[in-house]
């Protein structure tokens, strides 16, 4: 074997062990949220209905595939092994030379190049097939190619025709694509002028005319005929983001017989493989959405989608960290609330929630996604508003379609209100999924039982806290303004140890010694601490002093709170003169002061929450 | 070679022909059945009652007779063949035993039957929403052929909004079950009402300066070119934990009086302490039927967030308005139940066609009894001045809105009642006595069609005939045409009345 062989070898397989690799150690909580957001049912009545309209078929089979990123290293070997098949199609049909077999690899990269930059669309993606869509659309076109040179002339014209009005049913925008390669390709071919010319026409024709025919038996806007396919969100304008480098890698094999120099063997082979090669695996590295935030944002989600709430805490802690190297770094909103949720599911609120960093970060995005989309199901459950949990993972539903997570949240929801026909409903349609049939068994057994729930996750810790009588509100300010007045609002009659420990953090949270005095007296009551937590004596603390409560003053605080409020006093006199802004105020406090309910009260304030 | 080819499948096809077991052990039982149609009156020209078995078994034989005709259909999925159907029909009562195998024996299950009874119209129509909050970009109206399992888009979101401006269509009704004047509202972007006068398209804004807002809920008079409108500020809330999900109250509310011919809106109703709505006219016409509830707060900011706080002592009763069509004159409203009295909430009532019978629902408290599990149907005896729980027809969940065929002799309910979230379509004959009969859900070619389908159908309302004008037409209609302002007129009142 010479050296050019191995290099031939290595050429298909590098770059598919390269992105595989890239994808299982980099994604994959991101590959988990991907599959959670798409849905496939073995159920011929839901699949059914991707036959009703263009690249229906397309998004069946990529939402069939997306299942299996349920085990990110089986979906994303499935995602390089399209790939690398979709590089080995081009290289034949256009006998791309094998010394230059890694430059068929380009739309692969941009591919994948595509997905991983999405970002923050992840959350608004309405085409919850599109991880694979591109890719199986992008074979379509080498496969047109070559099955176009096999038609005789006499039945070219038929053949495009017929392959267009089906294609476009089956793939959408892909046989736009795929008709204008082929027509390249049978131009520059051998045939007669005339069978060219008609080719050409013909095309060009059905083209036009596919979407119209489909758009009279549709209730679809004809612009929307053009692009069907491509991965695409309405809830914002982003078509070029989503829609261009689809388009970008879909349109390489139309250019691809103009290049003349691919057919040729190549003098440095190596040479120049490895520096595509090297280009290519830069710009995929560019390419992934490497915002500190989002990632953490991402991680934690997952983590509270399956309640693992230590390591939801775990990732805020990395992100800490980070911090403390990083001048100005804030964490999000959604990270900020989603560590509380944890810190309160492991009962550390009171110990540490003040202890992290505390911010508003903007969204790296050029349109702020609403937060409650994000975690609005997730916060709501876990916090016993099972109402608006169930009706944000419909708002999800109608606005992006149905997935996995929110038939979960929705069930979930359905089982801590003990509503049978709801939550049974959710559960038939998780029977029909291949990674949630077990976990719709279980919960049809809680529904046959509904005293498991006190002893089953995540409902032993949710159920403590529906203790209040149902009430009306909406979270048109935001989820944060929603659990507040849930929590500082009227206390319920009959209220839980528990729910008292999270009214009470949610007091803290609202600076008001008034709805903290209120909150801390029933806590005491109901939970009866041995030791009360740090956070609670400094704000305990805290308070008895700006109100000179000579009674409150002499609870019997630890020595630390003490110290650390007499530190933070000190610092602040000291420096009194030369401070005019919080800013300044905030810089000078060294961080052990930071992690107090001291900073917290006097420093944080004004965050933009959304 | 043909021949053979046709042997062989004649052959085949003989081999899988259906017999009927008859070593079965007889169970006392009937079926359990999707949907439930054991025991059902049907209508004459209903499409096939197909059904799913819901009994455990490893074979299932289902045999269908009616004086000498006979179909034997085998598995769990009765799928009863269209011709069939109506061979079975035409001899007035079906008889459907059914039989399953379970561990190697035979099971008969007691018969039950279907009644074949009047006919009912042809054509419904609903709106097909997702059951979000706010979200509601696929939503559509279409109508369907109840002879048959043919269903068409009347008119859809999606062929009008674009991605920055939503739109929202509802209310769609019908004069007297005729598709050639019928209306209903897009609201938001291109908004205005669609109102189709004798097959001619026209759009309409019904909000003037003296009124409220354009209008909401609308009933169609019966022999002047009149549509009685409420106008409704409306508001929803959220349930933070209960089975009810949403509460949607009118901050205010009032009703309206449209002349279709002049293109004027005047006022029926609008009493600032008084929340009125879901006007119905009596079928002479000169009876308006509306709900009311009396509500005093502040107007302003607060007093959105007041009505919900207040929303349980919200309670509408009934009243009915004289009115002289001909010289547009109104009397003075009575009221017909003391809702308040009985500490509950009447909405939605509607008269059947020969003025005898009033159905309603009546909740606990509120307007907007779809997304309330209390909501029940109710009937009242107009003749006799008595009213009743309609048992026959209600579920454990919410029963809202209904329709009554044009012979009078069926009614059409929204029903929550299989999953408790998505609303689906019934029906239920009446007889002289105000008797129904035991409901029967909107038959589909797919039994398990109501199972899994994830929309919900809203508003159904009957027609004598299918909607002429296509989706087309009326999405760039809507999309090329203003809204034509309605002029205000003062209202005429009769105080002797």
């Amino acid at each position: 074997m010479n050296k050019n062989t191995i290099y031939r070898i290595l050429s298909s397989l590098i770059p598919a062990l390269v992105i595989w690799i890239f994808l299982i150690t980099q994604c994959r909580d991101w590959l988990l949220q991907v599959e959670s957001r798409s849905l496939f049912l073995f159920d011929w009545f839901w699949i059914k209905d991707f036959g009703l309209y263009p690249s229906g078929p397309l998004a069946c089979v990529s939402q069939f595939l997306a299942q299996f990123l349920h085990l990110p290293w089986l979906g994303s070997l499935i995602w390089v092994l399209l790939l690398t098949l979709a590089s080995e199609v081009t290289v034949k049909t256009y006998g791309i030379s094998p010394d230059r077999k890694v430059l068929a690899w380009i739309p692969s990269f941009i591919l994948t190049g595509a997905n991983i930059s999405l970002g923050y669309l992840l959350y608004i993606m309405d085409t919850p097939g599109y991880f694979f869509e591109p890719v199986l659309g992008y074979l379509l076109i080498p496969v047109t190619v070559r099955l176009s040179r096999k038609v005789p002339d006499r039945f070219i014209i038929p053949a495009i025709a017929a392959w267009v009005v089906v294609g476009y049913w089956f793939a959408g925008y892909y046989i736009f694509m795929a008709v204008l390669a082929s027509v390249i390709d049978i131009f520059r071919s051998d045939r007669k002028r005339k069978f060219k010319y008609a080719a050409v026409t013909t095309a060009l024709f059905v083209t036009l005319l596919s979407p119209m025919i489909y758009f009279g038996l549709s209730t679809y806007r004809l612009e929307a005929g053009w692009t069907l396919g491509l991965p695409a969100t309405s809830y914002i304008e982003t078509r070029a983001r989503t829609f261009l480098p689809v388009m970008a890698a879909t349109l390489i094999p139309a250019v691809i017989p103009f290049l003349g120099f691919l057919r040729r063997p190549a003098r440095r082979t190596v040479l120049s493989g490895t520096s595509v090669f090297a280009v290519c695996i830069v710009l995929l590295y560019l390419s992934w959405f490497r915002d500190v935030n989002y990632n953490a944002e991402i991680r934690m989600i997952q983590a509270a989608d399956e309640m693992d709430w230590k390591r939801c805490t775990r990732v805020m802690q990395d992100v800490s960290r980070i911090a403390d190297r990083k001048k100005g770094y804030k964490p999000t909103r959604p990270m900020v609330l989603l560590n509380e949720l944890a810190l309160i599911k492991n009962g550390q609120e009171g110990q540490t929630g003040f202890a992290f960093d505390n911010g508003d970060a903007p969204q790296k995005n050029s349109h702020e996604i609403p937060m409650v989309l994000q975690i609005g199901k997730i916060v709501y459950l876990h916090y016993g508003i099972p109402g608006f949990c169930h009706r944000w993972c419909l708002e999800e539903t109608t606005e992006f379609g149905w997935s996995f997570s929110r038939i979960k949240y929705l069930t979930m929801e359905a089982v801590t209100l003990r509503d049978k026909a709801h939550a049974l409903k959710n559960i038939g349609m998780l029977e029909h999924t291949l990674f949630y049939r077990k976990w719709a068994d279980e919960q049809k057994k809680i529904v046959q039982d509904w005293n498991l729930t006190s002893k089953t996750k995540p409902y032993d810790q949710i159920m403590p806290l529906l203790c209040y009588d149902d009430e009306m509100n909406d979270d048109v300010n935001g989820i944060e303004y929603a659990l507040s007045s849930h929590f500082t609002g009227k206390h319920p009659e009959q209220p839980t140890a528990l729910y008292d420990r999270v009214a009470l953090y949610w007091a803290l949270k609202s600076q008001s010694s008034l709805l903290f005095w209120s909150k801390f007296f029933i806590y005491l009551e109901s939970n009866n601490p041995t030791k009360l937590d740090r956070h609670y004596q400094e704000a305990a603390y805290l308070f008895s002093h700006i109100e000179n409560n000579e009674a409150l003053k002499a609870l019997p605080y630890d020595k630390i709170t003490q110290d650390l409020y007499d530190s933070m006093m000190q610092t602040l006199r000291k420096n009194e003169s030369k401070l005019t802004s919080l800013e300044q105020a905030r810089a000078i406090l060294p961080n052990h002061l930071r992690q107090t309910y001291y900073y917290y009260y006097y420093f944080v304030r004004g965050l933009e929450t959304f | 070679m043909k021949i053979r080819t046709l042997i062989l499948l004649s052959l085949a096809f003989t081999a899988c022909s259906v017999s009927v077991p008859d070593n079965a052990g007889l169970s006392d039982a009937v079926p359990g059945i999707f949907p439930d149609y054991t025991d059902v009156v049907i209508p004459a020209n209903i499409a096939p009652l197909n059904f799913r078995i819901e009994e455990q078994g490893d074979r299932y034989v289902t045999l269908l007779t009616a004086g000498s005709s006979r179909v034997v259909i085998s598995g769990p999925k009765v799928i009863i063949p269209s011709r069939k159907w109506e061979e079975l029909k035409g001899n007035g009562r079906i008889e459907v035993q059914v039989f399953v195998r379970n561990e190697g024996s035979w099971t008969q299950f007691r018969p039950f039957s279907m009644e074949v009874s009047d006919e009912i119209d042809p054509y419904i129509s609903y709106r097909i929403i997702p059951v979000a909050v706010e979200a509601y970009e696929k939503l559509t109206i279409r109508q369907r052929d109840l002879t048959g399992f043919r269903e068409k888009v009347i008119v859809s979101n999606t062929m009008v909004q674009t991605n920055q401006s939503g739109t929202c269509i509802n209310c769609h009704y019908y004069r007297g079950g005729d598709t050639d004047n019928m209306m209903f509202h897009v609201r938001q972007y291109k908004g205005g009402t669609i109102l189709v006068l004798d097959g001619k398209l026209n759009k309409v804004n019904m909000k003037t300066d003296s009124t409220i807002s354009a209008g909401v809920y609308p009933s169609w008079h019966p022999t002047h070119d009149y549509i009685a409108l409420s106008n409704n500020k409306t508001h929803q809330s959220i349930h933070s934990a209960s089975h009810d999900k949403l509460e949607v109250l009118d901050e205010e509310s009032d009703l309206i009086l449209y002349d279709t011919r002049n293109n004027t809106v005047s006022v029926i109703e609008n009493d600032v302490n008084e929340l009125e709505c879901f006007p119905g006219w009596a079928p002479d016409g000169r009876t308006l039927y509306y709900v009311s509830a009396h509500y005093e707060a502040p107007f302003g900011p607060q007093r959105r967030d007041q009505i919900f706080r207040d929303s349980r002592s919200l309670h509408f009763n009934l009243y009915s308005k004289p009115f002289d069509p001909d010289t547009r004159t109104w009397g003075k409203s009575k009221v017909v139940y003391d809702a308040v009295a009985a500490d509950s909430s009447m909405t939605w009532p509607r008269v059947s066609p020969d003025g005898r019978w009033l159905l309603c629902c009546i909740s606990t408290h509120g307007v907007f009894p779809l997304d309330q599990i209390a909501s029940d149907l109710y009937l009242f005896d107009l003749k006799e001045g008595t009213e009743r729980y309609a048992q026959e027809l209600n579920s454990p969940f919410a029963e809202s809105y209904h329709a009554w065929s044009t012979n009078g002799k069926w009614v059409m309910f929204s029903t929550r009642r299989e999953d408790g979230i998505h609303t689906r379509v019934y029906f239920s004959h009446i007889d002289d006595n105000g008797q129904f009969s035991k409901p029967i859900a909107l038959p589909q070619r797919d039994p398990d069609h109501s199972k899994e389908f994830l929309f919900a159908y809203n508003i159904p309302e009957f027609m004598t005939e299918p909607v002429h004008i296509t989706p087309r037409q009326f999405a760039s209609f809507i999309s090329g045409t203003d809204a034509v302002p309605a002029k205000y007129e003062s209202k005429k009142e009769n105080d002797d009345e």
